[in-house]
């Protein structure tokens, strides 16, 4: 009996341990599924906001975006450590295999997310105001990630709905037409989706109505000024060095004939010039964005995501590594305590940069540039041609006499920008550096610079324009150029006024001049190779998708 | 230790045969040779199923029906002895130990099974001999001791990871490990806690601790390996890799309470060093490297860095206190001459040195590591139960600095029988491991973040003086975006691994009818870890604004196993049956939490007191996840006389992990054996003493995909919004995809088991093919469609090999001297199939891509990259490359002195990824293992060769060592540099101080892994009886990987950098050395 109520009780653990087919569901604790999403702005916001913090966490995370939009340029110095592989042309260098990477899946996946937001909120069903102006967002980023792309590579594959929705991976090249078709009508639904500025809705840090039409314009002006042909730029750039060796004080002044960006020969250059004209002038008297009375209030926290910012990349204080960046390491170097820099500073503007400013009076130099700064147990100065004005103890860069200069350190042959100290605590190499991605003065300049090619030469709108960016700067205006002298003046305040902004290299390009500009220096004065090839007009795309994209076709070309 | 066991066995089974239709009753005793009484000897009535067996003092009494009948005593391990009952009332036995006998009865899936009647390929370890080399831990022991089993060390730091592969790799994924069964309990591990902190730039490292460290070897019994399908299709959707049943010690019938001590002793140094650049060379070097800059890529320096000059700077301040430590005048640059007279004086950074030549950095980090390991049991058992209890303490030291690991464990197995139809069981094991790691091997980093202790000891300056920790961190900050002071790192970081091991594995056992058992088995396995880290202010992770970076990472896994089983076993006649039926379950949980905290006032309470921390910002993580396996399980074994054999088994799997369409999967298989042996034609050969040929095929499955695989799922991403944190929600790495299924492998094997010469030469040979199918991959897709990668079910990879193990006594059993040889050599042919296109493995490390290539008709472990022929010696070579003649002047010029890589496409104008080659494969052709012992009365000796022969090894270390810029480099880079005087000694490239250098994966990087190795000599002498009360001693010494010869140039070519990815085996990067050690030991029996 005893052994029949044991037997029993042991196969009762049969019983015991079986249960139905629930037991062999997953169940799940710490994320959700997509369909677990609230329909409501609540549940788009999610989605939108997980888009907008893409650019954080792939593009812009681990200086991916900085060494793509920055180190490929003429003005550009730093230690060969950080400009050896992208900033000397080496687009292909094992060690920077992530940022290709990054950039290329970084931006396809900002498109694949906005994919998916856009079939999100188009099955919500709330407030339809709002429902279109989550739409707008998508829209636009999309639109953003798709320009970035285009610009660094050239034709490009596009991606009309997500994997979810049904799309095939493989997605074959586009011509730069359909690719820019695509763009612009991306452009113009987010437009009319889109709030305002002064929107109740609105809300600060996001894009607005007036940020699509802004991205509007700088699409437009690639196109015009990729496309158009016989054109004269002039610049100023060439060798670092004397042939003796001896560092060369002043650039040379290069005149070239630009040319023709391939891909780009389909398109009018004019009617382009044209529609980036009326967009930028639509874009200024819209009145969503002003220019700050002077330069140097672009570059304050309190100034953040208003008035002349149309999009700035959000970032946290000593946030993780997605949130917060080390921009201000980088450009400027993190203090301690004391106010000495304890490490970074190590990429500026050339000196050659830095002549072509007025000097003493263009505050972008006067109060842009870091003059003196305590490093290595001393106060030092820059540009070494201030010998004098320290000894004078000149009041207008605060100098006491007591700062140093080493000739035999490359490291102070650079100008830093004190733009990149607009953060809300330099003692950390986490910081909440804002990186500007739209700047209206950028638009103010490339609406002087269609102007200029639309009339067959600088009118008094191209002028004031112009001249708007300069006199707040309290740089002299200009008059009297010719339709070339005025192009080329254009660019060089472009490069003057948005400084280590992302945008010398676009300009290069889409004007022609990069292999001009870059192959008048060949070695820079701190032994960064400027020499380029054609190839490098376009990134190499990632051999991921070469190898696993059966549509994609070949590498670009030289890569 | 085999006999106690069995007895346990015999003393279960022996119950079984219950006695019935007596007639008269015959008693006696039953002895060894030596006169000591035998318990648990069965004694059987012949052609009947009626038995009994003997007691502890060996009495047994049985009702025999006739004069005629015959009994039959046997005993495992001794020789069965048959006697005609006559008139006799008493019989007295004396059974003779069978050497040749002694592994009679091996442990199966679910059960035990002779090992005359094995269908299936099976492989015992020999325990006894594995456990003379004194290993740590299983896994390691196991190397080169059985045919079919590659046993490779991840790495070689104490309680480091070991990979397991039996008959070669099935899978794509991470999962190529053999599945481990514990006493009956399947052993699940959720790995490792992380050693990854939030903010600091680390990357999770490759290092991986040995989930079986928790074990003690000298607790094992036996271990065996199912190697085909037969073997292990039981354990179904987990077999498909092979399965490990380790057996731990139980108490044993010897009629009194035994005690063990058992005491080691090691000391390990490492086996080489590196030939390094030494600081005469180095600055030498460097000042070339310079001037060909200039000379070659027109830079400009103001001064060469080894220039014998003295400078003059202004103030030192130290960087940890901001204070002004001296001003100094004059401090000296030295010229590579200096360092060979030996430099007096003050160097940069106010460092004052006398007579300095340089440093050795590699000496600075290894040590000669004592080791002790120590383990007291005791065990007994009497006719109803028995105990065996052990407790052991480890305390291993690394070769590094700083890395050691401790194990405190402690186990009791007890069991006993009730009624005489019911036995209880419990097995329990309580381990405490305390790991202090150093990193060593490194997935990458960027900056001086976690470079790896190895890394830096062979590339940090040999011309910076070393310094101690505490003062001074300028000099560290100097190249720290490239590395990190080695010696700072094995001082002063904090890499602690603590993890607590509980395994437990009990059952109650009831014998419902003489021949049919009820056994329910109940298993817990718990596993808590917990790493705490710190790098302190003086290491660059640490230093301002971080001022101190603590980090806290729990992990814990928590699995339950339930199986019950039944089993029908009956003799009718000639034909005998065993059935198995069950049900098994088995569910775990799974939970993490990673802390961390930065700004410390100091470094004085280091990770103990986060409230200290002044800055927490770093998040928190944790995550939880939970799956499980439901299955039902069927096997029968039928045998005519033990000469047909036959098997057929059943598994039905049911899991979490897979979709609702795909949950459940069966797995079928069978196998024939056929014992010629008992057939009359080789009986008449008058040569073999057993022959047997075996058959199977069957179907075994790998589910080697983590959970939640299948779902699709929003993962929220940190962000912010006008300076506020927001977070938001994005899908994860990778799409779900619901339509996942089982890996299966298709298995056929063939065996042949042969004894002959009086059983003294065992033979094995194994035959085998098998194809798996639907392998579960992450498949890269284009990053354009938003994911770089997707789970898929795709191609198949096909296994195929030969297994051959023989054993021989090379003497009688009655020789004095005994001398066993025991040997085992094994080849497996790898092959993918139906992938179409070209795949990759994933990254090799960090910006290292696209190295493994997966291709039809290529093994897993295919390397691709690029061939090359020499360097180029003048520029007429350049200008005739057509893929650089377009290139400009100064372009060409920088190629001079450059390794030349071959154009290997139908595009000659560039060199691209299409003019990538296979250059390597790291699949041995075959490996072998060889033992050798010897016995002369108390004398004990044995010496052990173990090796591979055949296969690649990618050493990474040689392209990391790029000799680009201030790193250092082979002593061979310096003495064969390329000089455009003498270009042709040159083995490697110019010296150039450069970031222009063209850095790719190439055929200089792979170097041949075979070797041969003295894994362990031993000898030992056993005392019986040398003091009163004390039953013996066995005082050993032995010495391990004495010897080795390869061709490999790093520390050791039995290495596995990546861990238990098959994909990517045969990396050598940063991997923890080898060590040599030798051990004093002494065993005392009470």
């Amino acid at each position: 009996m005893k052994k029949l109520v044991f037997i029993s009780f042991l196969l009762g653990g049969i019983f015991g341990a079986t249960s139905c087919e629930d037991a062999l569901q997953e169940e799940v604790f710490d994320f959700l599924s997509p369909s677990a999403l609230e329909n409501s702005p609540e549940g788009a916001n999610f989605i939108l906001q997980g888009v907008y913090s893409t650019l954080n966490s792939e593009v812009f995370q681990y200086d991916v975006m900085n060494r793509f939009g920055n180190m490929d340029e003429d003005h550009v110095t730093g230690p060969t450590w950080i400009l050896g592989g992208i900033g000397s042309g080496n687009f292909t260098i094992p060690g920077e295999a992530y940022i290709r990477e990054r950039t290329w899946g970084g931006y396809y996946k900002m498109v694949h997310r906005a994919n998916v937001g856009i079939e999100a909120v188009e099955k919500m069903t709330f407030d339809e105001e709002r429902r279109k102006d989550f739409m707008g967002h998508f829209q636009f980023l999309k639109a953003y990630a798709y320009f970035k792309l285009v610009t660094l590579y050239g034709k490009i594959p596009l991606m009309d709905k997500s994997l979810g929705a049904g799309a095939d991976s493989q997605q074959p090249r586009q011509d730069l037409q359909k690719v820019y078709t695509e763009i612009i009508d991306l452009l113009k639904k987010a437009e009319g989706n889109l709030y305002k500025r002064n929107n109740p809705n609105f809300v600060t840090g996001r894009i607005s109505k007036g940020g699509a039409s802004a991205l509007l314009v700088k699409v437009y002006s690639t196109i015009a000024a990729s496309s158009l042909a016989n054109a004269q730029v002039t610049f100023h750039g060439g060798p670092a060095r004397n042939p003796d060796a001896s560092l060369k004080a002043t650039p040379n002044e290069i005149t070239v004939t630009k040319k023709v960006v391939a891909g780009y020969e389909v398109f009018n250059s004019a009617e382009y010039f044209k529609l980036a004209r009326d967009k930028a002038k639509e874009v200024m008297q819209g009145g969503e964005f002003v220019l700050f009375p002077t330069f140097m209030e672009n570059w304050t926290v309190a100034n953040r995501n208003k008035g002349e910012h149309i999009w700035m990349l959000q970032a946290l204080t000593n946030g993780n590594n997605g949130t917060a960046s080390g921009t201000n390491n980088w450009y400027l170097g993190y203090v301690n305590a004391a106010g000495e820099i304890a490490n970074g500073r190590w990429v500026g503007c050339r000196d050659h940069w830095y002549e072509l400013f007025e000097d003493d009076k263009d505050e972008r130099v006067v109060k842009g540039v870091m003059h003196r700064w305590n490093q290595w147990g001393s106060i030092n100065y820059y540009p070494p041609k201030h010998a004098a004005k320290v000894a004078a103890k000149d009041p207008l860069y605060g100098y006491t006499g007591a700062e140093t200069y080493y000739a035999d350190r490359v490291d102070f042959y650079k100008a830093h920008l004190t733009k990149f100290g607009a953060v809300s605590d330099n003692k950390t190499d986490r910081d909440d550096f804002h990186f500007p991605l739209l700047r209206y003065a950028d638009i103010v300049l490339l609406y002087a610079e269609a102007e200029n090619e639309v009339n067959g030469g600088p009118n008094a709108e191209a002028y004031a324009a112009l001249n708007s960016i300069r006199k707040r700067s309290k740089a002299s205006e200009v008059s009297g150029l010719n339709q070339q002298r005025f192009r080329s003046f254009v660019i060089e305040e472009r490069a003057r006024e948005l400084a280590l902004e992302q945008n010398r290299r676009w300009d290069l390009i889409r004007w022609g001049i990069y292999l001009d500009a870059m192959n008048a220096i060949g070695v820079d004065e701190n032994n960064i190779t400027k020499r380029r090839e054609e190839k490098n007009l376009l990134m190499p795309v990632p051999e991921q998708e070469i190898i696993t994209n059966k549509n994609f076709g070949p590498q670009n070309p030289g890569w | 230790m085999y006999k106690k066991f069995i007895s346990t066995l015999a003393l279960l089974f022996g119950i079984i045969f219950t006695t019935y239709s007596q007639t008269r009753t015959v008693t006696g005793t039953v002895t060894d040779n030596a006169g000591e009484a035998l318990p648990g000897v069965s004694v059987l009535v012949k052609g009947t199923s009626s038995g009994t067996a003997s007691d502890a003092k060996g009495n047994f009494s049985i009702g025999v029906p006739s004069k005629s009948s015959t009994l039959v005593f046997s005993f495992v391990g001794m020789v069965s002895k048959e006697v005609v009952v006559g008139s006799q009332s008493k019989i007295n036995v004396t059974l003779s130990a069978d050497e040749n006998m002694l592994e009679d009865i091996v442990v199966v899936a679910y059960g035990t099974q002779k090992k005359r009647d094995l269908t299936g390929a099976v492989a015992s370890v020999n325990t006894k001999e594995m456990l003379q080399a004194v290993p740590t831990n299983i896994s390691q022991g196991l190397q080169g001791r059985l045919a079919g089993v590659l046993v490779q060390k991840n790495d070689g730091a104490p309680g480091g990871g070991v990979n397991i592969q039996i008959r070669g790799t099935n899978s794509f994924s991470s999962n190529t490990q053999p599945l481990y069964v514990i006493d009956g309990i399947p052993f699940t591990s959720g790995g490792g806690a992380s050693n990854s902190i939030a903010g600091v730039g680390t990357d999770a490292s490759q290092q991986n601790a040995n989930p079986l460290n928790f074990l003690n070897p000298q607790d094992i019994e036996a271990i065996e390996v199912l190697k085909d399908a037969s073997a292990t299709a039981l354990y179904g959707s987990r077999g498909s890799n092979g399965v490990v049943l380790i057996t731990t010690k139980k108490g044993s019938f010897e009629g009194r309470n035994i005690v063990e001590f058992t005491s080691n002793f090691s000391m390990s140094k490492v086996s080489k060093t590196i030939p390094m650049m030494n600081a005469y060379q180095y600055a030498t070097f460097q000042n070339e490297a310079t001037l060909n800059a200039q000379i070659y890529e027109n830079t400009v320096f103001e001064r060469l860095p080894y220039p014998g000059i003295y400078l003059s700077d202004t103030v030192w301040v130290d960087p940890a206190t901001r204070a002004n430590i001296q001003s100094i005048n004059k401090y000296y640059l030295p010229s590579p001459d200096d360092y060979r007279k030996g430099i007096t004086g003050n160097l940069q950074n106010n460092i004052a040195v006398e007579n300095f030549t340089g440093t050795d950095w590699q000496d600075l980090i290894f040590q000669s590591a004592p080791s002790q390991d120590y383990t007291l049991s005791f065990h007994g058992a009497t006719k109803e139960g028995g105990y065996s209890v052990s407790a052991n303490v480890l305390n291993q030291n690394g070769i590094i600095v700083n890395s050691n690991y401790k194990r405190y464990s402690m186990r009791a197995n007890v069991y006993r029988t009730f009624n005489k139809w019911l036995t209880i069981n419990t097995n329990n094991n309580f381990t405490r491991g305390e790991n202090n790691s150093v990193p060593t091997s490194s997935g990458s980093g960027s900056g001086s973040s976690l470079q790896g202790i190895l890394r830096t000891a062979l590339l940090y300056l040999p011309t910076t003086p070393n310094f101690e920790p505490t003062t001074n961190v300028q000099q560290n900050d100097q190249v720290s975006w490239l590395f990190a002071n080695p010696y700072f790192y094995t001082r002063d970081l904090k890499n602690q691994l603590f993890s607590n091991n509980i395994f437990s594995s009990s059952y109650a056992e009831a014998k419902i009818l003489p021949s049919l058992k009820f056994r329910q088995n109940v298993g817990f396995n718990y596993s808590g870890n917990e790493r705490a880290l710190y790098y302190g202010r003086l290491l660059s992770e640490g230093r301002e604004p971080r001022n101190g970076v603590a980090g806290n990472n729990k992990n814990t896994w928590y699995a339950t196993t339930l199986e019950s089983l039944l089993t029908y076993d009956k003799t009718f006649g000639d034909h005998s049956v065993v059935a198995l039926g069950g049900f098994t379950r088995e569910f775990w949980t799974s939970n993490y939490m990673n802390v961390s905290a930065s700004q410390f006032d100091d470094d004085l309470t280091r990770d103990f007191n986060f409230q200290r921390a002044k800055q927490s910002t770093y998040q928190i993580q944790n995550g939880q996840s939970k799956g499980g396996l439901m299955s039902f399980l069927g096997r029968v074994n039928y045998n005519y006389k033990s000469k047909y054999l036959a098997t057929l088994s059943y598994r039905r799997d049911g899991t979490t992990a897979f979709a609702a369409n795909n949950k459940w999967a069966n797995f079928y298989s069978g196998a024939l054996a056929w014992r010629l042996s008992d057939e009359k034609f080789i009986r008449n050969l008058n040569f073999f003493d057993d022959l047997k040929v075996r058959l199977g095929y069957g179907q075994i499955g790998n589910q080697s995909i983590g959970p939640y695989t299948t779902l699709d799922r929003l993962e929220p991403l940190q962000g912010v919004l006008n300076g506020v944190q927001v977070n938001g929600f994005v899908e994860g790495y990778r799409p779900g995809n619901p339509n996942l299924l089982w890996e299966t492998t298709h298995q056929y094997n063939a065996g042949l088991d042969a004894a002959f010469f009086q059983n003294r030469v065992n033979v094995t040979l194994d035959v085998y093919s098998k194809k798996t199918v639907d392998l579960l991959t992450e498949e890269q897709t284009p990053p354009s469609s938003g994911f770089p990668v997707k789970y898929v079910n795709a191609a198949f990879v096909t296994n195929k090999g030969v297994e051959l193990s023989a054993s021989v006594k090379v003497f009688q059993p009655a020789n004095a001297l005994q001398w066993d040889i025991s040997g085992n050599i094994s080849t497996n042919k790898n092959e993918i199939g139906g992938l179409g296109s070209d795949q990759y493995a994933s990254n090799l490390y960090y910006n290292v891509s696209r190295t493994f290539l997966r291709r039809d008709g290529l093994p897993i472990g295919t390397i691709i990259g690029y061939k090359t022929d020499g360097f180029y010696d003048n520029i007429a070579e350049v200008k005739a490359d057509p893929s650089k003649a377009n290139l400009s002047d100064a372009a060409q010029k920088e190629l001079l002195g450059e390794v030349k890589i071959l154009n290997l496409d139908d595009d000659p104008t560039q060199i691209n990824e299409n003019d990538r080659a296979i250059i390597g494969n790291t699949n041995p052709k075959f490996v072998y293992g060889l033992n050798n012992s010897f016995r002369y009365r108390n004398f004990t000796a044995s010496f052990f060769i173990q090796g591979v022969y055949g296969n690649d090894i990618l050493n990474a270390n040689l392209f990391d060592m790029h000799i680009g810029d201030v790193r250092n480099g082979l002593e061979d880079a310096f003495l064969y540099r390329w000089t455009p005087e003498n270009p042709s000694i040159a083995k490697y490239p110019k010296p150039w101080n450069t970031q222009r250098r063209d850095r790719r994966i190439t055929d200089r990087d792979i170097e041949d892994g075979s070797y041969i190795r003295l894994k362990n000599v031993s000898v030992g002498y056993t005392l019986n009886n040398p003091v009163k009360g004390l039953g013996s001693i066995y005082i050993y010494a032995n010495a391990s990987n004495l010897w080795t010869l390869t061709n490999y140039s790093w520390y050791d070519p039995d290495v596995n950098g990546l861990g238990g990815n098959g994909g990517r085996s045969g990396v050598d990067f940063n991997s923890y050395p080898n060590a040599k050690s030798y051990n004093v030991g002494i065993k005392l029996t009470l």
